[in-house]
Parts: structure tokens; sequence; C-alpha cells
């Protein structure tokens, strides 16, 4: 499912000193694993998460997703996977302001293209909320949430594509202890559907969740 | 929600600066069709005005004395040069259908009972009528046996019936009524014909035969105008070059000489009056540029503005499958929706500004459709254009920066 081969990534910010965050990374992850990413704070979790997910391009390396080779694939194309095979959760929500939360979970059908599908958006919206505990807050904002609700809205955003793979950095970051175990709780769910389930935490429990830790160490590999 | 709706909400968030951004092109659309309707509308009372003094435009002025007389002619300032024999003379040239003689003055008291008025008397000749293309409303005009007669008949301008015979009832007709000393019988009525240039009336005035002025009302022998009907409309500078060497060669102008008269093109007035109101309309065409370059220079910057301010929806919307053509298309529709709600409220505040402007004119509004909407097809895409490097940039915007908390 995913294949990663001596990828590296250097940031080049203008004038500073280029900012190698991940160094030869080689990485295999099976459809239908949970994977949870650990490290200290600048080793490059999430730089390499945005490359898993097609948002950013590895710096030089092979990324092979679902067959796809995501090095060399255009804008368009990287895209087109984002918006059919991947879903983002993000630590702090990204929530629109002033949509609600059906609005929110519904936005991603906008970009996923001519597919044809059998049920509305607005159908699917609804019955991602509802499955997310949040059939009661369908006309909310983002402001009339709490931070575990909001959350679950992201949760299903993601789901609004059917996505194969869930990319997740620290979902449980900004969460008390309950709500954070309910995100969790969603997420063990989706592995077991079959998805793919990435995440980036800093919390042992959390990631004892996972059948498997991969530790960053300045842009480098351990395999814990 | 589909784009369009989620452009329309997008842009009622941001309304205050929605609006900052497109003040410009609605203010410039409707200025610009408001001045162009009064600068047309006003033109073409002008014109009105002036075709209503003189009946036609294919006609040449012919006026005694050299130097450019200013106002209204009148047989107490005007040098005695052009005469009868001259006016015949005119009336014979290729270029020359026909000509009507004139003595007017303006200092007669004119008397009806117990009643008085200092109207406007013209002496004129039998073919007035005709090549002015007046009409009489009541009565009819002087015939030729009373020119040769030099009957004491008078036809009556509408202000001064209404001046002289304020009675409903009564008519005019067959009255008498002395002009000075001398009485006159009234044996017709000209249709009203309105305002001349400068807003004055044109029937607070009566016509009598110019034999009739010439011999028994002024004592003079010449006159203050000759209007010379062209043969073929258009054909004034011709006509005009073969009046003045017939006029200069009967007056026995010496080679250096001035010309001793005075020939006037009306069109060429009417062009020169008209011309006074398109200098206002060249000011006016300035605002309304200036206006629609601020709207251009509001959208760059306070689009940019936005662009900075919604880097996380962007990056989100890439998160999610946004492709950069996608943002890209997202920004500009948002920029072309709010271009063409400015369009249409321009389009509205000018057909309201055309509308006062009318009332305040009192004038007929003149509307310019198709030029109105060529404009503000014209808007929607100088905002598109505008958009074009916000857009973008919104869409070059790195995700992944964006989305670091
Ligand atoms: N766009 C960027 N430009 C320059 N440097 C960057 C950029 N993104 C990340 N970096 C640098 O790359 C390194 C890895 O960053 P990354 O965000 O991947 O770390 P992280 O492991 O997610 O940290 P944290 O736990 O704090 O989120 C850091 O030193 C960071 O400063
Ligand atoms: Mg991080």
């Amino acid at each position: 499912m995913i294949e990663l081969e001596q990828v590296t990534k250097t940031f080049v910010a203008g004038g500073a000193k280029p900012v190698r965050a991940l160094q030869a990374i080689v990485l295999r992850i099976e459809r239908g694993e949970m994977v949870a990413i650990r490290g200290a704070s600048g080793s490059g979790k999430s730089s390499l998460l945005n490359i898993l997910g097609c948002l950013d391009r590895p710096t030089s390396g092979r990324y092979l997703f679902e067959g796809h080779d995501v090095a060399g694939a255009s804008d368009r194309q990287l895209s087109r996977l984002r918006a059919r095979r991947i879903g983002f959760i993000f630590q702090s929500f990204h929530l629109l302001d002033r949509i609600t939360a059906l609005e929110q979970v519904e936005l991603p059908a906008l970009y996923q293209g001519a597919r044809a599908h059998p049920v509305a958006p607005r159908e699917r919206a609804r019955a991602l909320l509802t499955r997310v505990g949040l059939a009661d807050r369908l006309r909310h904002y983002p402001s009339q949430l709490s931070g575990g609700e909001q959350q679950r809205v992201a949760v299903a955003r993601a789901l609004m594509n059917d996505p194969s793979l869930i990319l997740a950095d620290e979902p449980t970051g900004n969460l008390d202890a309950a709500a954070g175990r309910e995100v969790m709780a969603l997420l063990a769910e989706l592995r077991e559907e079959g998805r793919t389930v990435i995440l980036v935490t800093h919390d042992d429990a959390v990631a004892r969740r996972a059948q498997r830790q991969v530790l960053l160490r300045d842009g480098n590999m351990e395999t814990a | 929600m589909n784009p369009i709706t989620s452009a329309l909400r997008t842009l009622r968030r941001h309304r205050r600066r929605s609006a900052a951004m497109v003040a410009g092109l609605v203010a410039g659309l409707a200025l610009g069709m408001t001045l162009a309707s009064v600068s047309a509308a006003s033109r073409r009372a002008t014109l009105n005005s002036v075709k209503n003094m003189l009946g036609t435009f294919d006609t040449v002025l012919v006026r005694p004395g050299g130097g450019k007389t200013r106002g209204m002619v009148s047989l107490t300032n005007v040098p005695p040069t052009l005469t009868f024999e001259d006016a015949d003379a005119i009336a014979a040239l290729p270029a020359i259908r026909q000509s009507a003689e004139l003595q007017n003055a303006f200092d007669i008291d004119v008397q009806a009972g117990d009643r008085t008025h200092a109207p406007a008397v013209f002496g004129v000749s039998a073919n007035w009528l005709d090549l002015r293309g007046d009409a009489l409303s009541e009565g009819s005009f002087f015939s030729p046996e009373q020119m040769r007669a030099e009957a004491r008949v008078a036809i009556l301008g509408a202000d001064v019936v209404t001046a002289l015979f304020p009675n409903a009832g009564a008519s005019a007709m067959g009255q008498t009524i002395r002009l000075g000393t001398v009485p006159f019988q009234v044996q017709g009525r000209l249709a009203r014909r309105g305002a001349g240039p400068g807003g004055f009336s044109l029937d607070d005035l009566i016509l009598i035969p110019v034999t009739t002025a010439s011999h028994r009302l002024f004592n003079r022998s010449f006159l203050t105008m000759v209007v010379a009907q062209l043969r073929r409309p258009g054909d004034s500078a011709n006509a005009m070059a073969q009046i003045r060497t017939l006029l200069r060669q009967r007056h026995h102008a010496s080679a250096a000489a001035l010309d001793d008269f005075t020939l006037t093109d009306p069109s060429a007035v009417a062009a020169q009056v008209t011309a006074v109101s398109s200098r206002l309309t060249v000011i006016g065409r300035g605002a309304a540029v200036g206006a629609i370059a601020l709207a251009a220079i509001a959208i760059v910057a306070l689009m940019g503005l936005g662009v900075s301010e919604r880097r996380v929806e962007i990056g989100l919307r890439r998160a999610i499958g946004a492709s950069r053509a996608a943002i890209l298309f997202q920004f500009l529709l948002e920029i072309a929706v709010l271009s063409a709600l400015a369009a249409l409220a321009g389009l509205a505040l000018g057909a309201g500004g055309i509308l006062i402007a009318a009332r305040w004119q009192h004038l007929p509004p003149e509307w310019a459709w198709p030029q109105s909407f060529a404009a503000a097809v014209a808007a929607i895409l100088l905002g598109l254009a505008c958009g074009l490097v916000p857009a973008w940039r919104a869409a070059h915007t790195d995700p992944v920066a964006a989305l670091r908390r």
C-alpha cells in the first residue's frame, strides 16, 4: 500500500541554512495497518505525514502510494489522490469559520470530481456525522462545538471521500483525556473497516493502540 | 454546496471588504452611465432648441454687418447694408432653393384693448412659414396679394395670444391690435414652437408682412436677415461661397475690404453649442475612469489581503483534494461573482441616476442599454483581470506551511 525508499526532505528557507527534516526514510505500510509515528518535536513527523498524504513531495527518494509514483506525479494527479483516497485529521481541527458541521463534512465533495456517487453529499455528510455521534449538532458552527466535537466533525470530514488512508497529526493533542479516547476509538474503528491509519502522537497510551510504532530522531527512522 | 453559493457565502462573510473592493466599479459604472445620458439628453435638447428656432438646418443665415453681431439682431442695431434686392439675388443662386426676407424689432409696444405687451415683431416674406416648416393653429398666412398691398394683418405667436387675449372664450381672430400706433387685424395664430437655445420662448412674437413692416411700420428699406434655403441638404459650404461672392460683388467690396455681412451655418452653430456640454462630459468621464481605476487598486490590494487571511482555508482545501487550479478557479469565481453583482448594482444605480438627472434637467431620459451592458461586461472583465494576481498567489500558497498551526 505504502512504500518509501530512501525518502529525504530538505527545506530551503530563503537565505537560511537548509533544514534536512527527513533523511533516508525507508518504510513499508500494509493496507489496514495502524501505525503510530513518534519522536521529539522537530524530528520530522509532520513532514513525513505530509509526504505520505501527497500534500508534499519528497526532495529525493521514491514514494509509491497504491502503486502510484508520488514523487513524479503532477499537482493535478496528487490532488486527485488526496481527494479520493486520503483523509487528513489535524491537531487544531482546521474547520472553516462560520459554516455548519454539515457543510464542513460536505466540503470534500467539491473536489471529488465527476465520480458519480449514488448518495447526495448532504445525505452522506448527515450519515457520517451521525456515525461520529453528532446527529444533533448538524447545524452547529465550530464556535458552538467543544474541542472533542470539532475533532469528530473533522473525522467525519476525513471520511467523506471514503479514503483508504487516514492521516492524523496529533489528533488528540488539543483534547482532554475523555475526548481523546473517543477520537481514538473512532480511529480504531476505521482501521477495523480495513482502512490504513497513520497517526502522529506524543501520547504513550495513544501509541499503544497502534500495531506498529515508528520512531523518528532528527529525520532518521528507528523502528521500535 | 455548489461553487457559486460557496462563493456567495464567502463574499457575504466578508461583506464590508467585498463592498470596498467593488465600490469603485459600482460608482464608475453608475457615474459613466448617468453622465453619458445627461450629455446625450442635453445635446439632443440643444439640437432641438436650435432646430426649433431655425426650423431647419438646411439653410444659410445672412445678416448685415461684418463684425460678429452677438445676440438677436434688430433694425436698430444693424448696418443698412442688406437689401431686398440682395435677397432676390441670393434666391437666384444655383445652390439656393429660395430665400426668406426678415425685418425684426423688439422694442415695439403692442396693444389690444387695454392690454399691452412687447413681443418680438417679425416682418416676413410670404414663403416664411414654408421655409421654416412652421404651422398655423388657426387662420391663414399672408397671401401674395396681401404682401403686394402691404396689408395691415398679423399672425400671433402662442404667448402673445395668451398675453393679449387671456379670455379663453374670446378668440383673437379678426381682432384689431396696435403695433405702436398702427392698427393691424389678427388673421392667424402660430402653433406653439416651445423653447429655443437658452430656454427663452419662441412663441413670444408677432408676424406681419415684410412689405408692410418696411413701408408702414419701421420705414426702413434694409433687412435684418435673409434666410437662404439650400437646394441640396448639407451643401452649406458651397452655398456660402456663392453667397459671399455675390454679395461682395453687389456691395462693390474691394479685394482688400472685409465682408459687410455675416454668413452663418446653423449646423456649425449647433455643433458649437453642443461642444460646451461635451466638455462637461470629458470631466465626468475622467471621474468615472478614476473611480474604476481606484476599484482596480482596491481589488488587487483587498483581495490580496483576503488571500493572506485565508491561508489556512486554502491549505485545508488543498489537503482535502483541491488542486492549484481548483483554488485559482475558486478565487476567480469569487471575484467574478462579486464583479457581476457590482455591475448589476452599477446598472441599477446608473438607471436611477439617469432618471433623477432627467427629472432635474427637465428632459426625457436618454437610455443607451447596449453601451451600458458593454460597460458592465467590461467592469466584470476588469474585476477578473485584477483578481488574477491574488488568485494566482492563493493557488500557489504552500499548503504544508499554511497548515502548520
Ligand atoms: N516549511 C518549512 N520550512 C522550513 N523548515 C521547515 C518547514 N517545515 C518544517 N521545517 C523544519 O523541519 C523540521 C521538522 O519539522 P516537522 O514539522 O516535521 O517536525 P515535527 O516532528 O512534526 O515537530 P512537532 O512535534 O513540533 O510538530 C523542523 O526543524 C522544522 O523547523
Ligand atoms: Mg508536527
